[in-house]
């Protein structure tokens, strides 16, 4: 995997990729002849981390709006005991909600948690298809953030920083490594929804912020092409588009030969790219050539898991063909009200298709390679918030920065192990604290780089994803 | 009215009056604060509404009688005509400045020590006496002993126009930063805008230079010396700007709007753009779809948001408006060579192209060819360039021959006296002039 411009390789392959079209030849001789390859590094080439890596790819599934903790993965027998009462004082003076009162009743869950895998990892009832998975999976309970709101979480935890426009992990780690598959974008943004609004992050989510645009994510939209103009205009046939970039490429060549200047080059390779991803693209979302068994485990045919089920498989498919980082976005967990049916909705839709893709991941053995995330900006409080309904059914929690948990599994993880503890009520971490940054140290570790050493300049100073934070859980690694 | 409000069913007119019209509260607080005190604004409101509200107490003779009916009318067209008065937030110092700390590593929850308005001590010393508010930062920073603003300044504009700034890092002139690469210009530059503060004669007193005029054609033996061209030994080949590479297809063909200022504009977004990027809950409202010749405005007037980019100027490095930009990134993707290739806009620009084409008096095919290159590249086309074309135009027309359906596609429009075959691949020669690296740089 590991080439760079000194070996050759990288100007191998670029010749090889350019090998198409007419008149190529020429523009192999023309670039030979004048040097002008080895002065203009493709920006999206193959790069060395700094050292050997664990991890090539990732696939980070973003859980937005802060998912239940308590419910999910961090069961606690004295909040259901304590079940309507107060917080106890001490626990209670230490809460920075956004919404809910700290004087506000205790709220068991009313979950039930079985012990699964080597370790006897604790899951919910929610959860039963992600239980069968748990010796894959590290736990991390005792994660904390700095914000309690959604979108300076959602920064934080994808970006580094609260305020939202620095790049974001993605095109760090896009930044850093290059991309294998140039037919696809190196960095792809996907969404389902549980409720009608999107993601609280948005575009600052893959955003590229201070670093060159090309490091940016490319959205792959639901509806109309999965990436913008990505069709031919419509009465314009492929023999046509060939047609039109063959002049296209022969007159950039010709412009070339008077002014010289590398960067023609760069743009008919580009157009190049583009007519191979014109084809590749729907390729890539073409899942009827998957087996009836492989289409079952993400739950493609059902329509509860089809949207996000859908995405997972693309994530595989995409990870298979070069594509280096996958954020998939579910929205919404923001549970303030409704948190009973809602936890169900969003595990029923969420769950088997989890589960799916460990699985594929791992009879294919690309898990050993593929680092995958799961996680919110943050938990929610052990205590209830009542938007105006006292129903059981209806009430839910708030956000809850200071101790909640995400998991993660594949390259470099070693999986089926617990980390970190929270006190009975989930309110405070008691053992091996991770921050945001953390983590982030940690994901950047499993991918070959040294948090610190992975940075821009940009006004006047070395920005880094874990600005000025951050230490890796060398427990986490494998 | 206010007597009808104190004394209900005094006149059922005017009753019916100040119940419909004062149904919002905002009313009421109006009409009932003294005239002298009521803003511009309030002042106007009122009289807009006694002039729409007569004509429930007063007789319909009366109401004309006394001219309320053409008042009424006369409003309504000038608020056709004018837009709606807009409002401009601004900022006034406090009497008393409240205290200020330095926070402990950025933490706005650690207060350290209190701190006054100053300057850096690198730089001059605040020049007046007066309390340090923003009246006197502004006068320091155009004072005659402060540099700085318009060294940046300059450099700024010198590295729209060469594609890097005397100063490379353009955000940064401290230690950190980039050295000027010729100071003694850099200053005599910022001493000449200083001593005006034109914009339009700065601009004026590089473009006219020596230096701006050089040939932007690479010099080979330069690379050894000088390879990222910091010298400024020749000009530079530089990518336009998103916004202009908009314009300028919409120029070609023919369909640019320049007119100054106005609201912005909401050209169509591809579908799903909205679903993507935000909490979409009235996409219409979100993204109200222009309609007619603001279709075809200058890309600076297409409406920005934070959390939206136009996807088509974000394709070309169009930075977010999260974070302040000096200097725009020129990147080279297939995403970009897919949105020249592939965006609606563009293939109505060739559509257009074409038919500016097809409108010439010479049916010859290299007139039109020399026309074509005017229009798209401000230049004739070489000889290899012409020989190049002609093969594609006739091989163009085969294929649209061997398929008319497609050339009805492609130049749907009927111009009169025009050939559909011939149309449709002069549409297809634009889009290929447009996708040109030449078309989108600036050489």
């Amino acid at each position: 995997m590991v080439s760079n411009f000194e070996n050759g390789l990288e100007r191998r392959r670029f010749l090889r990729d350019c090998a198409c079209g007419i008149g190529t030849m020429a523009l192999a001789h023309l670039m030979r002849a004048d040097g002008y390859l080895a002065a203009t590094p493709d920006p999206l080439g193959v790069k060395p981390p700094h050292f050997p890596a664990r991890a090539k790819n990732v696939i980070f599934l973003l859980m937005d709006g802060g998912p239940s903790q308590i419910d999910l993965f961090d069961p606690k027998p004295r909040l259901r005991e304590n079940d309507g009462k107060p917080l106890p004082e001490s626990v209670a003076k230490k809460l920075q909600l956004a919404f809910a009162k700290s004087t506000a009743p205790v709220l068991g869950s009313p979950r039930e948690f079985r012990s699964y895998g080597r370790v006897g990892m604790e899951i919910s009832d929610l959860m039963p298809h992600l239980a069968t998975c748990v010796d894959e999976i590290a736990m991390v309970r005792s994660m904390h953030t700095d914000s309690f709101n959604h979108a300076p979480g959602q920064a934080l935890l994808m970006s580094g920083s609260m305020i939202a426009g620095r790049p974001s992990l993605g095109a760090w780690v896009l930044y850093g490594l290059g991309t294998e598959g140039q037919n696809l974008p190196g960095f792809v943004a996907l969404s389902s929804k549980s409720l009608a609004n999107g993601n609280f992050g948005g575009a600052a989510n893959y955003t590229s912020g201070f670093l060159p645009a090309v490091y940016q994510g490319v959205p792959f939209r639901s509806s109309g092409d999965p990436v913008l103009y990505l069709s031919n205009p419509a009465g314009l046939d492929r023999r046509m588009q060939r047609h039109d970039i063959d002049a296209i490429t022969a007159l950039n060549q010709q412009h070339y030969a008077a002014e010289r200047d590398a960067a023609i080059l760069a743009r008919i390779n580009s157009y190049e790219l583009a007519f191979r991803m014109q084809a590749s693209a729907p390729d890539l979302l073409d899942l009827s050539n998957e087996p009836v068994h492989v289409r079952k485990m993400y739950g493609i045919d059902e329509e509860i898991t089809k949207p996000f089920g859908t995405n997972c498989l693309l994530a595989r498919r995409m990870v298979e063909r070069g594509v280096r980082f996958v954020l998939l976005t579910h929205s919404t967990w923001d549970d303030h009200d409704n948190l009973n049916s809602n936890l169900k909705k969003n595990c029923q839709m969420t769950d088997q298709p989890v589960a799916g893709l460990l699985k594929d991941l791992k009879q294919r053995g690309l898990l050993d390679q593929t680092l995958v995330v799961w996680g919110g900006e943050f938990g929610r409080t052990p205590i209830v918030e009542t938007r105006g309904a006292t129903d059981p059914e209806k009430i839910g929690r708030d956000h809850h920065p200071l101790a909640y948990t995400m998991w993660l599994a594949g390259g470099g993880i070693r999986g089926g192990q617990t980390i970190g503890k929270t006190d009975d009520f989930c309110m405070s971490i008691v053992e091996d604290p991770v921050h945001v940054h953390d983590l982030q140290a940690t994901i950047l570790h499993c991918l070959g780089f040294d948090h610190k050493r992975l940075s821009y300049r940009v006004m006047g100073r070395d920005f880094r994803l874990t600005d000025v934070a951050g230490n890796v859980v060398e427990k986490l690694l494998a | 009215m206010l007597a009808s409000a104190a004394r209900p069913g005094l006149n059922a007119d005017w009753d019916f009056v100040w119940t419909q019209w004062g149904s919002k509260d905002i009313n009421y607080t109006v009409i009932r604060l003294s005239p002298e005190r009521r803003s511009p604004e309030q002042r106007r409101f009122l009289t807009e509404s006694f002039v729409d509200m007569m004509s429930f107490p007063a007789s319909k003779a009366v109401y004309e009688a006394q001219g309320f009916k053409e008042l009424s009318a006369k409003l309504k067209q000038l608020k056709t005509e004018f837009p709606p008065l807009s409002r401009a937030q601004t900022v006034a110092e406090t009497a008393e400045p409240r205290p200020t700390y330095l926070r402990v590593r950025g933490n706005y929850q650690e207060n350290g020590v209190a701190v006054k308005p100053n300057t850096p001590a690198v730089l001059p010393p605040l020049t007046s006496a007066k309390p340090a508010d923003r009246l006197t930062l502004a006068r320091w920073l155009v004072s005659a002993e402060n540099p700085l603003p318009a060294r940046v300044f300059v450099s700024r504009v010198w590295q729209e126009l060469f594609g890097r700034g005397l100063v490379a890092s353009s955000e940064n002139f401290g230690v950190t930063g980039d050295q000027p690469t010729y100071p003694e210009l850099l200053d005599w530059l910022a001493s000449e805008f200083r001593d005006h503060w034109s914009m339009k004669g700065l601009i004026r007193l590089i473009v006219t230079s020596a230096a701006y005029r050089q040939s932007s054609e690479a010099r080979p033996e330069l690379d050894a010396i000088d390879p990222q061209n910091s010298l400024f030994a020749r000009q530079a080949r530089l990518r336009l700007n998103a916004e202009l590479i908009r314009d300028r297809a919409l120029m070609a063909g023919g369909l640019l709007d320049s007119a100054i200022g106005g609201p912005s504009v909401h050209p169509p977004l591809p579908p799903g753009a909205l679903d993507a990027a935000l909490n979409a809950r009235d996409p219409k409202q979100l993204w109200p779809e222009s309609k007619g010749r603001d279709l075809y405005r200058r890309g600076v007037y297409i409406h920005q948001q934070r959390r939206l980019l136009y996807p088509q100027l974000a394709i070309f490095d169009q930075p977010g408006a999260a974070q302040s930009c000096t200097r725009r990134e020129r990147s080279n993707t297939p995403l970009q060579a897919l949105s020249l290739l592939n965006d609606p806009t563009i293939l109505e620009c060739a559509r257009g192209f074409a038919t500016r084409v097809v409108q010439q008096p010479s049916a010859a095919f290299q007139d039109r060819l020399n026309y074509a290159f005017r229009i798209a590249l401000s230049r004739l086309p070489t000889e290899p360039e012409s020989k190049r074309l002609h093969e594609y135009f006739q091989q163009r027309v085969e294929m649209l021959r061997q398929d008319p359906e497609m050339a009805n596609r492609l130049y749907p429009a009927r111009v009169l006296g025009t050939e559909p075959i011939d149309a449709a691949a002069w549409v297809g020669l634009g889009r290929v002039l447009m996708n040109l690296d030449e078309f989108i740089t600036r050489e």
